[in-house]
């Protein structure tokens, strides 16, 4: 993730939201980016599936709860597209700032797919800057849902007492997606000190250390959400299990 | 008595442990009498026979006590059911003329179990108190033409002494079946209003929360978007884009809230997801530590899942509250049946004092209706735990 719209890339965009207002809401907001075109909306799992298939945009914008089932349906609609369109980007749009979702949406690979809760639509740029982030086969996951990860993560005693105040700051950032050099931007350091304190992170709380950013961020999700609860056993290689 | 009572078994009911000596003690008297009667000169085959079938049937019943420990309430019923069938039928090949006793002994044991086991062993012992039952007539009526001549006083004065003794012990199971019925039946009473008044009392509370929290905070919009506009009329962009700021900040709050409520009122992960991760993301919210260990828990019925989500819910929230706990441990186990566990580290209370408390009771009730039991043990110094079981 970029601070900065360098390209502006062309983006076909499919809004699937069954909520008329929030609909119309988005679509206006979009419009105000030349370089985003809206293709095609959708209103139902069903014809999200079908509109995607008809028209194959470049990112999937999409609410998780929709007819029929008004349950889960944007998120099981990204994990089957993961496998019939893999180019596919999807971003979801949310009111659940619970991170189980999160991780049932990147639990086949977080590559192109992101999870936004609905008020960062105030920030036409954020959407937008996510949008582009997916398309680009980066993740996106909201800061909510990260800092009540990491708050709850710090709540117990476990490893990520071994980490200091930056290097907290700099889990943040990693969980939320971003890449070394956006992180080094937001906290107005080098990418050189940014780096640093990555590779020390990874060493304290035995994460991976040879992972593109995005498997880095499924690392990162899963292991706070472990640590979070302290789920029992069989969470001991949190992210082989869930995020291969 | 006392070396009898160490064989018994620390789970078997107290009733069920009084019919059971009542049978004992019956049968004990009887061989009693009768070794007494034949030693005093009455020596007929018959009292002899009739001394061989009490020893019998007593042995039986004596054979079933150490068994009561491991099999607990099934054993005790299924030792009195053949120490009667031996007693009925027995007595009646030797002495034709007790057949309505013999009859009527075979009862006990069915009215004695009725509360204490399962549907299934219950139709089995029914099904045999009728056969036996039927048995022990005909072979009365058999025997009658064989059966050694007794002084038709001596037999109506052993039936008035042996059929009121059985008539009151039925009669007392009877009674004491119909009081646990209507205890029950006032437990559930209770329990039904107590659920009624948790869900006002809820509706209460979402009432006040909806008109504190993001009702106000959209009145305060709307004051700020009237002032917006009067503003930017005026030209004053700079003052503008402040209110803006405040308006989106005020927003921002007013969807956390609502959504917090709404996670408050039913939380999609729990009708989704089932327990765990709804238990989990409860844990995360948690101020204080919570670990969740709830691995290979199945789905289940709506309302159990809800009754068991609340009300760890509400254990968590008195942990935080009242106790002062730095951790919380929540486990859930779904072999052999749902159990669940909420244990914190907090000061604890005397559970005899504050056992009525009314959050505490809307817990019970809630678990209850739900079909399960829920018990909080606690002691000053040494934390609280809530454990609730589903059979």
């Amino acid at each position: 993730m970029s601070t900065e719209i360098t390209v502006a890339r062309p983006l076909r965009v499919v809004l699937a939201e069954d909520g008329d207002l929030v609909r119309a809401g988005v679509l206006a907001l979009l419009e105000r980016f030349p370089e985003i075109t809206v293709v095609g909306t959708a209103t139902s799992l069903g014809e999200l599936m079908r509109v995607v298939d008809d028209l194959r945009p470049d990112v999937l914008l999409t609410d998780v709860r929709m007819p029929p089932g008004f349950s889960d349906e944007g998120i099981r609609a990204a994990c089957t597209l993961r496998s019939t369109l893999p180019d596919l980007a999807v971003l979801v749009l949310t009111q659940y700032a619970d991170v189980e979702y999160a991780l049932d949406l990147i639990a086949d690979g977080s590559a192109g797919r992101g999870y936004l809760l609905k008020e960062r639509v105030a920030d036409a740029d954020e959407l937008v800057r996510a949008l582009h982030t997916v398309v680009e086969g980066g993740s996106v996951i909201d800061e909510t849902v990260v800092e009540a990860l990491l708050r709850a993560s710090r709540r117990r005693a476990g490893p990520l007492d071994r980490l200091t105040p930056r290097e907290l700051d700099v889990i943040s950032h990693v969980a939320q997606g971003m890449s070394n050099q956006a992180i080094a931007d937001a906290l107005v350091v080098t990418p050189r000190a940014v780096e640093k304190h990555i590779n020390s992170i990874l060493s304290k709380l035995d994460l991976p250390g040879d992972e593109t950013v995005n498997r880095r961020v499924a690392a990162t999700l899963v292991f706070l959400s472990s640590t979070g609860t302290g789920t029992g056993t069989g969470r001991a290689d949190p992210v082989a299990q869930r995020a291969t | 008595m006392k070396s009898l009572t160490l064989g018994w078994s620390d789970s078997l009911d107290p009733r069920l442990r009084r019919y059971y000596l009542a049978n004992l003690v019956a049968l004990a008297s009887a061989l009693v009498g009768l070794t007494i009667a034949y030693f005093a000169g009455l020596r007929s085959p018959m009292v002899v026979a009739d001394i061989g079938v009490m020893s019998v049937a007593l042995v039986i019943v004596l054979v079933g006590i150490p068994l009561t420990r491991t099999r607990s309430a099934t054993a005790a019923v299924w030792a009195m059911v053949a120490s009667a069938a031996v007693f009925g039928l027995g007595a009646v090949w030797s002495s034709p003329f007790l057949a309505p006793v013999a009859v009527t002994a075979q009862f006990v044991p069915l009215t004695a179990a009725l509360a204490h086991v399962g549907p299934r062993v219950i139709r089995s012992v029914l099904v045999i108190t009728l056969l036996v039952g039927s048995a022990t007539v005909a072979v009365a009526e058999l025997r009658r033409p064989d059966a050694e001549l007794i002084e038709p006083i001596a037999a109506a004065i052993s039936s008035a002494v042996a059929l009121p003794f059985i008539i009151v012990v039925l009669a007392s199971a009877i009674r004491e079946n119909n009081r646990r019925l209507a205890e029950q039946a006032d437990a559930l009473r209770e329990s039904r209003s107590q659920i009624v008044s948790v869900a006002d009392a809820t509706r209460r509370g979402l009432e006040r929360d909806l008109h504190d929290g993001a009702q106000n905070r959209l009145v305060l919009m709307s004051v700020e978007l009237g002032r917006l506009r009067t503003l930017l009329a005026e030209g004053r962009t700079s003052e503008a884009a402040e209110v803006v700021a405040a308006v989106v900040r005020h927003n921002h709050d007013a969807l956390q809230e609502l959504r917090e409520l709404a996670q408050g009122i039913y939380p999609p992960l729990l009708a989704e997801r089932g327990l765990p991760p709804a238990l989990r993301a409860a844990a995360r919210r948690c101020v204080i530590s919570c670990t969740v260990d709830a691995d290979d828990i199945p789905r289940y019925d709506e309302a159990v899942e809800a009754a068991v989500y609340f009300c760890i819910l509400e254990a968590l929230q008195n942990a935080v509250k009242h106790s002062g706990a730095a951790d919380v441990r929540v486990q859930l186990n779904a072999e052999p049946s749902l159990v669940f566990e909420v244990t914190d580290d907090g000061a604890g209370f005397d559970a005899k004092e504050k056992h009525h408390s009314g959050g505490l009771l809307g817990m019970q009730a809630r678990i209850a209706a739900a079909g399960g039991r829920l018990e909080v043990s606690s002691v000053p110094g040494e934390g609280t735990t809530v454990r609730g079981t589903f059979s």
